[in-house]
């Protein structure tokens, strides 16, 4: 009987542990992506801002690299003109999309994510 | 175990419902922020359009015993491009709110989110006037359209605007509301400091007939360069 009670709060205890340490993993990884996400998109904003001001290519690149640096790299954008709508050709709007891939703990079946930013702005001086 | 785990699952869809909030907040600002950008820049372009128009066909008026004079072989394509310009402005005006809506939609937000607190600087802010115009030779005219005058009073200040996006983000059992405010002012480019500038620069665009001339030059619009800045 003893050994039956025993037993069972070992059971507990293991599954309470593989709760614990699924939600702690969940959580990290909805931290990383949400993190993640806000730096993509922390860059996209800036790439579209100096684009849409009339910043030269080179000096936007040379730019992004250093802030993506900083927020932890791992970042790609690219910069070009918006116009997936019909009424967005009528205007000239700067658009940077920013990449970044977060990796998927194992318990969530692991490899990663990619995670997608865009921002569009008309330009200043067409 | 079975409420360990249901704790467990609420605990991790909260902490998630606050991760997607947090990243809307930032994409709602920015949608907010370059929508109203967007739209400043949309107007500061057609206002430099419709002076580009205007000046064309203002020319070569001058000002004569106070009215309004042309040489009488053009006075009807002046007639004609003043009244195509007045009747020009309404689409200008359309852009306007339309870029406000097309910049809000590629950065993620649908048009009936976007509210206009102070649409003040949003409008064209331009009226058509009507005037007499004389040639040598032809009946004096009164010409529809034949300036513009401005309707913003401060030269150097063309007009500030607000907005705000209002932004769901979906919880347990619901969804958190906030919004994301931005204010923008769109100002006269003009180099002040350039003694031209200084002595004779009017905005762009007359507030008053006696603004729209320098002696006995007709000239409506002196440096009609506009830029948009985002205010805090």
């Amino acid at each position: 009987m003893r050994r039956a009670i025993r037993g069972s709060a070992m059971v507990e205890t293991a599954l309470s542990c593989l709760i614990a340490s699924a939600l702690l993993s969940g959580s990290l990884y909805i931290g990383k992506t949400a993190l993640a996400s806000r730096r993509s998109h922390a860059l996209a904003r800036h790439a579209a801002a100096l684009k849409a001001a009339g910043v030269p290519l080179g000096l936007i690149d040379v730019e992004m690299s250093d802030y993506s640096a900083r927020l932890g790299g791992g970042m790609v954008w690219t910069l070009g003109r918006y116009d997936r709508s019909a009424a967005a050709r009528f205007y000239r709007l700067t658009e940077a999309v920013v990449t970044a891939d977060v990796a998927v703990p194992p318990i969530a079946g692991g490899g990663s994510r990619r995670l997608t930013s865009r921002a569009v702005v008309e330009e200043d001086r067409p | 175990m079975m409420m360990l785990t249901a704790a467990a699952m609420i605990v991790g869809r909260l902490c998630s419902d606050m991760m997607v909030a947090w990243v809307g907040t930032q994409r709602a600002q920015t949608a907010a922020d370059f929508a109203l950008l967007s739209a400043l820049r949309v107007r500061g372009q057609s206002l430099e359009t419709v002076a580009m128009r205007r000046d064309a066909f203002a020319a070569p008026i001058v000002v004569m015993g106070g009215a309004l004079h042309a040489p009488a072989p053009l006075v009807p394509s002046i007639a004609a491009d003043a009244v195509a310009l007045k009747r020009a402005l309404p689409g200008y005006q359309g852009r306007i709110s339309s870029a406000l809506t097309v910049a809000a939609e590629a950065n993620g937000v649908d048009r009936t989110s976007v509210t206009q607190t102070d649409s003040m600087g949003l409008r064209l802010g331009l009226e058509a006037q009507t005037d007499f115009l004389s040639s040598s030779g032809l009946p004096t005219l009164s010409i529809e359209g034949l300036w513009l005058r401005r309707l913003w009073s401060d030269a150097a200040d063309a007009g500030h605007a607000a907005i705000s996006v209002a932004w769901n983000s979906p919880r347990l059992g619901g969804a958190w509301t906030f919004s994301a405010p931005a204010r923008a002012r769109l100002g006269w480019d003009a180099d002040t400091h350039d003694v031209a500038v200084a002595a004779d620069g009017n905005g762009g665009f007359p507030g008053d007939w006696v603004s729209a001339s320098v002696g006995p030059l007709f000239r409506p619009g002196r440096y009609p360069v506009y830029r948009a800045n985002a205010l805090p």
